[in-house]
């Protein structure tokens, strides 16, 4: 016992890494069917990241068909080539392999976790400084919290293609954490590219990169104009800092944004190069927009097109689409002092509200969300998280309930599901709120340190 | 009367000098009794026109409303059926006409459309299957885009029509759930020459022939040509398979009843036979019927329409032993007799009636064995996901080419990657996936069935869940699936023999239903969730925050606060006279709600 402590003290990430992976492949290979059922769950598999309808549509691109033609085949097409190297999922060897595969994108997500939390982005940054940055969470633990969340590992075993998309937006955050423009952009090009809404996230990431560079200035600055300086001395203390020493806004967003639409150019143009037609367009990119297949997820529109009147269809998806862009730019400009707080908040209003809703996305921003640890004793003191986490846990064991109810059994009818969907969408809701709050709290009490722990009014 | 014929002729003058040529018209009934107390009943009508003619909008045989259908929609062949009730290969054997004159349950067409291009094509469809909805009083115009395939190797062009030609489109649709009844079958008297009052057609009564056990009528028209003569021929075919017991009901008395004790003839050599049990025993022998029993009406003499010369209406396919009786005896001439059919014809304007008494032969029955059995049913369970599986049966000592041919609609969606066949290799295999609310999907495969085996194949699909407005008003009663066709390949390639069909029953898929009576609540819930997230996100976005002594109090209070400070005051001073409390009554009234409020 003492060895392995000792151990897990020395090399607290490689004992986690491969602990986790270990799970992963124990689980995969204790229970063989565990892989493919959970790959059926509606709550993990959805008309848009389906490792099934993935294999269908290998099946048809290694026959040099389009598997655009379709109504099954939803989902990026480099994905294809990547797939196709790999065994058959039907076959043991291909099972193991796939989750392998799943099992390394886990290990990646979880690494960049790591290093978005060490690089302290969450509680210091150029303009602000939290009060509570010493209570923030030990990167090992979130990763823990990642890798050893049910959802992300109900999610890795499920083989949902999203699992690419929340690399790619981790990776994406990591290098803007390390300030790097160009593989930012690129990063996050790739994962709205792979599923289309992480395209919300650019404002955000953007505001994350230049923070993280002004942040740099700084201190280079420090260090150059103080040589001797001690590292007590704080960033957010900069009364002085020379406003022509930062790098500038404009040409900043405007590199950002070149690279990001060339990196969506240069992907859509090679997956047009390896397929017959431009349907993979419609394909991949309108389906999350119009909403062709109301297949049930745990989400909040499928139950509420399958209701909605034909007239009216066109209109509530873009007041949806509106909503859920009506996020992105006020989140960044409340929380420009705190940017990774703005895109943590930002992933989870993509997990609530996106149309082909995951329990792996919603597991994974829960898991960002322990990057913000430092400020969870106010929404626990002062918010509704107890109610919430308890509404999560119980829907996350009703809701398969509800569906085989409704599904199966027949002694259920689809509001049975419907109503759970809404349980589940609220709770997470009330998470974000609470979030939102506690980061307003906490930019407050910077200013107010006499306000901590008193009954504050909003005005 | 005169005036009517004198008017008449030079229409028909001219009919008989422009199209006596090549105008032809024939009919046959082919009755053949079957295993199991069944009489299989075969209607066919064969009209045909030179192409010049039709051309010229002359017809005589031909039916004008359709010609012009097909005229206006550039229709060179047509094929349209309608079906009823399953044929029983194990008891009966081979299918009538190979199987080529039968369709799905349902409803079910195919045409070669001349067009330039595929949406020309589409449109010319479009307006085909729209007008002959009008004309069979079917329900055709719902065979849209999901519902139409264009099959390759399934279906070749009975007339002289050159499928490789550019200009010419196969357009194929199903409708298993339309239920075909008397107003289909009236349509199609109607274009006979003696519109069902006369010739074998009058035996044609909507009560007899929905009653069948199975029934097909089938509409068919193509080009054939013969050097440089072409012509245009119209074969109309009704085949329907009785049960002769239940057929020959008394039409008074149609409510099938146990017959009275004293009739049933006991099999006294069970064990369990006593004076109040009775163990009915098996017919011996050939039932009797007769052909007014069986259709309720006796033929009404023969159509004059076309030549009459050779022609044969009546053809019953019985042992030479069995005695047929014709009533009268003279309103038929017997064309021919062999050993296994007896061959007639029928005299202009007498009725006649067959009948055939009960009769025991000692000739055994022969052993029926038919060319394939090919069987689909659906697995699994839930209204989530299911599976398919199809199994194809040669019981020949031969190895068979089969093609097979499934047309799902859109709402079933087949995994392919998880299609598995045993018994066999694919050949060939041609799938075009479904597009939801665009086009269903296409499945042909072309096989070759080993010798005395059994084929079998199976796939795995996903039941979709569709908009509310989707589902039909009996939602839960579930989703017909067309009957998948099969055809079997002529054996030797050289010969342009057309091969025989065979179609599958059609599938009752359950969909998983959302809740029909709720659209209201649904929107109202869903929106509130989403309005309860932005708002109290954006009501933390915009505002900020004040230590609760620092808040402003609002103006409400203010004022309350003052009343209450004046009432107090007012109290304290007790110089208020009583007759004043006119208007300080109202300040008390409001005091208690001012504490509360403060309080809050």
């Amino acid at each position: 016992m003492d060895a392995l402590t000792h151990v897990y003290h020395d090399h607290p990430k490689t004992v986690l890494f491969s602990t986790a992976a270990a799970l992963r492949i124990l689980l995969a290979v204790t229970f063989p069917g565990l892989p493919d059922l959970l790959t059926g769950r509606v709550e993990i598999s959805t008309p848009v990241n389906s490792f099934k309808r993935l294999q269908e549509g290998l099946f048809l691109y290694d026959r040099g068909l389009d598997p655009y033609d379709g109504g099954i085949f939803h989902q990026a097409p480099l994905l294809l080539p990547l797939f196709s190297l790999l065994p058959s999922p039907a076959t043991w060897a291909g099972r193991i392999a796939s989750i392998l595969l799943y099992t390394a994108l886990d290990v990646l997500s979880a690494d960049c976790l790591y290093d978005i939390a060490k690089s302290g982005a969450a509680a210091i940054s150029s303009l602000y400084r939290s009060p509570r940055a010493d209570r923030s969470w030990k990167p090992e633990s979130i990763i823990a919290v990642y890798l050893f969340n049910p959802f992300t590992l109900l999610a890795c075993l499920g083989r949902p293609t999203t699992s690419f998309t929340i690399f790619f937006v981790l990776l994406s955050i990591r290098h803007a954490c390390e300030a790097k423009i160009t593989t930012t952009a690129f990063a996050l090009a790739i994962a709205s590219y792979i599923s289309l809404h992480p395209a919300l996230l650019l404002p955000p990431i953007g505001l994350l990169c230049y923070d993280r560079l002004c942040h740099k200035e700084i201190g280079a600055n420090i260090q150059s104009g103080k040589p001797g300086a001690t590292s007590d001395s704080k960033p957010s203390t900069k009364v002085a800092v020379d406003q022509r020493s930062l790098p500038a806004g404009l040409p900043f967003a405007i590199l950002l944004a070149v690279t990001y639409f060339a990196g969506l150019a240069f992907l859509v143009g090679l997956s047009r190069f390896l397929l017959p037609s431009w349907n993979f367009i419609s394909s991949v990119y309108m389906t999350p927009l119009t909403l062709p297949d109301l297949t049930p997820n745990p989400g909040l529109w499928w139950y509420f097109f399958i209701e909605m009147f034909d007239a009216f269809r066109e209109f509530f998806l873009g007041v949806f689409w509106l909503h859920m862009l009506s996020y992105s730019v006020p989140f960044c400009l409340r929380f420009r002092k705190q940017p990774l707080v703005a895109v943590v908040l930002m992933m989870g209003v993509i997990a609530v509200f996106q149309p082909y809703a995951n329990v792996g996305d919603a597991g994974a921003w829960l898991s960002c969300l322990c990057l913000l640890g430092h400020i969870f004793e106010v929404c626990s003191t002062h918010r509704y998280t107890f109610p919430a986490l308890a509404a999560l846990l119980y829907t996350s064991l009703l809701g398969p309930a509800f569906h085989h109810l409704w599904i199966y059994a027949g002694s259920g009818n689809a509001n049975f599901f419907y109503a759970i969907t809404l349980v589940w969408s609220l709770a997470l809701l009330i998470l974000l709120t609470d979030m939102v709050y506690a980061a307003l709290r906490d930019e407050w009490e910077a200013e107010r340190p006499e306000g901590k722990g008193k009954e504050v009014r909003q005005i | 009367m005169k005036l009517a014929t004198l008017l008449a002729l030079p229409a028909s003058l001219a009919a008989t000098v422009l199209a006596s040529a090549s105008d032809t018209y024939s009919e046959h009934l082919h009755l053949k009794p079957l295993p199991n107390g069944a009489l299989y009943a075969g209607f066919n009508f064969t009209a045909s026109t030179p192409l010049t003619a039709y051309e010229s909008q002359h017809f005589r045989f031909f039916p004008r409303s359709l010609g012009q259908i097909l005229q206006f929609t550039h229709t060179s062949e047509l094929h349209l059926r309608f079906a009823l009730g399953r044929w029983d290969e194990e008891s009966w054997g081979n299918r009538p006409r190979n199987g080529r004159r039968e369709g799905g349950t349902g409803v079910e067409l195919w045409a070669w459309l001349e067009a330039q291009d595929q949406k020309e094509a589409e449109e010319r469809w479009s307006g085909l299957v729209n007008s002959l909805s009008g004309l069979f009083c079917a329900s055709l115009n719902f065979i849209d885009q999901t519902k139409t395939i264009t099959p390759i190797l399934s279906f070749a062009p009975e007339g002289t029509l050159d499928p490789e030609q550019a200009n010419l489109h196969l357009m194929h649709g199903m409708l298993p759930h339309e239920v075909v009844c008397t107003e289909n079958l009236t349509p199609l008297l109607k274009l006979l020459p003696c519109k069902g009052k006369a010739g074998v057609s009058s035996l044609l009564d909507g009560h007899k022939v929905f009653d069948a056990s199975w029934q097909t009528m089938a509409i068919d028209v193509r080009p054939v040509c013969k050097g440089q003569e072409c012509e245009l021929e119209i074969d109309q075919t009704v085949d329907m398979v009785l049960d002769v017991e239940r057929s020959m009901r008394p039409r008074d008395n149609p409510i099938p009843r146990p017959p009275p004790v004293e009739d049933v003839i006991c099999d006294e050599a069970k064990g369990y036979n006593a004076h109040d049990t009775c163990y009915p025993k098996r017919r011996e022998g050939e039932m009797e019927w007769g052909l007014s029993r069986i259709f309720g009406r006796p033929v009404q003499g023969s159509c004059p329409a076309g030549s009459r010369e050779n022609a044969v209406d009546i053809v019953v396919e019985i042992p030479q032993e069995r005695i047929v009786d014709a009533v009268p005896e003279d309103a038929l001439d017997t064309v021919s007799t062999t050993d296994s059919q007896r061959s007639y014809r029928l005299k202009e304007g007498q009725e006649l009636d067959l009948r055939l008494p009960h009769q025991i032969l000692d000739q055994a029955q022969e052993h029926r064995q038919t060319l394939l059995h090919a069987h689909r049913q659906m697995t699994g369970y839930g209204q989530e996901r299911g599976g398919m599986h199809i199994v194809i049966t040669n019981p020949h000592p031969h190895s068979q080419r089969v093609v097979y041919l499934e047309s799902l609609p859109w709402f079933l969606r087949p995994y392919m990657h998880t299609l598995a066949i045993s018994g066999a290799t694919i050949e060939n295999m041609y799938y075009t996936p479904a597009i939801d609310r665009q086009k269903g999907t296409q499945l042909e495969i072309l096989l070759e069935v080993p010798a005395s085996s059994t084929v079998e194949m199976t796939y795995e699909f996903e039941k979709a869940i569709l908009r509310y407005t989707e589902y039909p008003p009996d939602a839960n009663r579930g989703f017909d699936i067309p009957p998948a066709i099969v055809r079997i390949l002529p054996s030797n390639a050289s010969s342009d023999d057309q091969g025989s069909y065979l179609r599958t029953t059609s599938l009752l898929l359950p969909l998983p239903t959302p809740d029909f009576s709720m659209p209201y609540n649904v929107i109202i819930l869903t929106s509130t969730v989403i309005a309860l997230g932005f708002g109290s996100i954006f009501n933390l976005l915009i505002r900020r925050f004040v230590l609760v002594e620092e808040a402003p109090k609002s103006p409400l209070a203010v004022m309350i606060q003052n009343l209450v400070k004046k009432v107090k005051g007012a109290k304290s001073d007790k110089k208020v006279e009583a007759a004043k409390d006119s208007s300080s009554a109202s300040i008390l009234k409001d005091t208690p709600n001012g504490e509360v409020r403060q309080r809050a």
